[in-house]
């Protein structure tokens, strides 16, 4: 095995048996905790073993396991992007609807306040 | 496109908007410009609604001067946010006819009374102003490209053939209004309210108007870039649908 592999190999299977306790234990999304778990013991995997992206990618007929990888993570940053999008609008949204509430029902009225009437 | 079912058929004589025309100026940093602005708007408007949009200047303190409704925002959202802000509140209280007009005095206040009398006699919901077809003074070069490509740019988002897609000068009847939800709060709403106009199958007209550009009005108008990053906003909103 080279150092690379032994390094990355090893904390990237640290941090999945982290997740994999926690999960076991019952702290936080059980649902964060499986995929954070699996993610990570996958990419020890692939690190340990890099053959198996390339049987992966030859089942869905893909050439290479790394242009796989690629796809994958392309597929996982607009889900995210996409994701994170809509939360952005929905806040804003929302703080544009209670900023907007709140200015209708402060208005003033200055042609009535300075005396001449609607 | 259907026909308006504005059925007022009153010939407008008048050199004064009626009292339910509400004119929204939305307003942000504009202290040092708003206060000539307003009083030459109110020669021509009764109605006025300035929305300020989280100002960190005084723009409230000069507003207060004058005999407008003022609205503020305790946040900047944004001039979207603030034109549907006004066409709300202007909605609530009754209004028949909704304008926009921009508090960093490009716009000549007498072009709403132009708007005003075409929305009647054609009987139709909306009145856009364009510079293209009006006259324009100290235009950059840069930023008549800029709003060349805007034009481009909606009529291949929107398929909505106008001359002039962003300029800040409308008038529309209350109908109209109410087919307006502006959700995108900062210079995108106008390709938006342009889209929701398309969509209403309303009737619109474009009017010539005057734009007077001046080094303030320049410094506080759009970037190219900002246009660039404005399209890409549009671009994002129509994919994430």
């Amino acid at each position: 095995m080279t150092l690379f592999q032994w390094i990355f190999g090893t904390l990237c299977a640290l941090v999945a048996l982290r997740h994999l306790v926690r999960l076991a234990r019952g702290n936080g999304s059980r649902l964060a905790g499986m995929f954070w778990g699996l993610l990570w013991a996958g990419a020890a995997v692939t690190i340990f073993r890099p053959g198996v992206t390339g049987e992966l990618a030859a089942l869905f007929g893909i050439g290479r396991g790394a242009d796989l990888v690629t796809y994958l993570g392309l597929l996982a940053g607009i889900v995210v992007t996409r994701y994170f999008y809509n939360r952005y609008r929905r806040l804003e949204t929302t703080l544009t609807a209670i900023v907007r509430d709140r200015a209708i029902k402060d208005a003033e009225d200055l042609l009535y306040q300075r005396g001449s009437g609607h | 496109m259907i026909d308006s079912i504005n059925n007022s058929d009153t010939k407008v004589t008048s050199d004064r908007l009626p009292a339910d025309v509400f004119v929204v100026v939305p307003a942000y940093n504009e202290a040092p410009r708003i206060g000539p602005v307003l009083e030459k708007l109110l020669e021509v408007a009764s109605t006025v609604v300035v929305v300020d949009d989280g100002s960190r200047d005084n723009t409230s303190e000069v507003v207060r001067r004058y005999p407008v409704w003022l609205l503020r925002h305790v946040v900047n959202l944004g001039q979207g946010a603030a034109i549907q802000t006004g066409i709300t509140f202007a909605l609530q209280k009754a209004a028949q006819y909704v304008a926009t007009f921009d508090a960093d005095g490009q716009h000549e206040p007498r072009d709403l009374l132009t708007m005003y009398k075409r929305l009647i006699e054609e009987r139709v919901d909306y009145a856009l102003g364009s510079r293209f077809l009006g006259r324009t003074e100290n235009m950059p070069w840069s930023r008549w490209l800029m709003l060349k490509a805007a034009v481009w740019f909606t009529r291949l988002m929107s398929g909505i053939w106008i001359t002039d897609t962003h300029n800040g000068i409308r008038m529309m009847t209350r109908r109209g209004a109410e087919r307006i939800r502006i959700t995108m709060n900062r210079m995108e709403h106008a390709s938006e309210i342009l889209d929701q106009i398309a969509r209403s199958g309303y009737r619109y007209i474009e009017v010539p108007v005057t734009i007077r550009y001046s080094v303030e009005s320049l410094a506080k108008g759009q970037k190219t870039t900002a246009a660039v990053r404005l399209a890409a906003k549009l671009f994002a909103e129509r994919l994430a649908q």
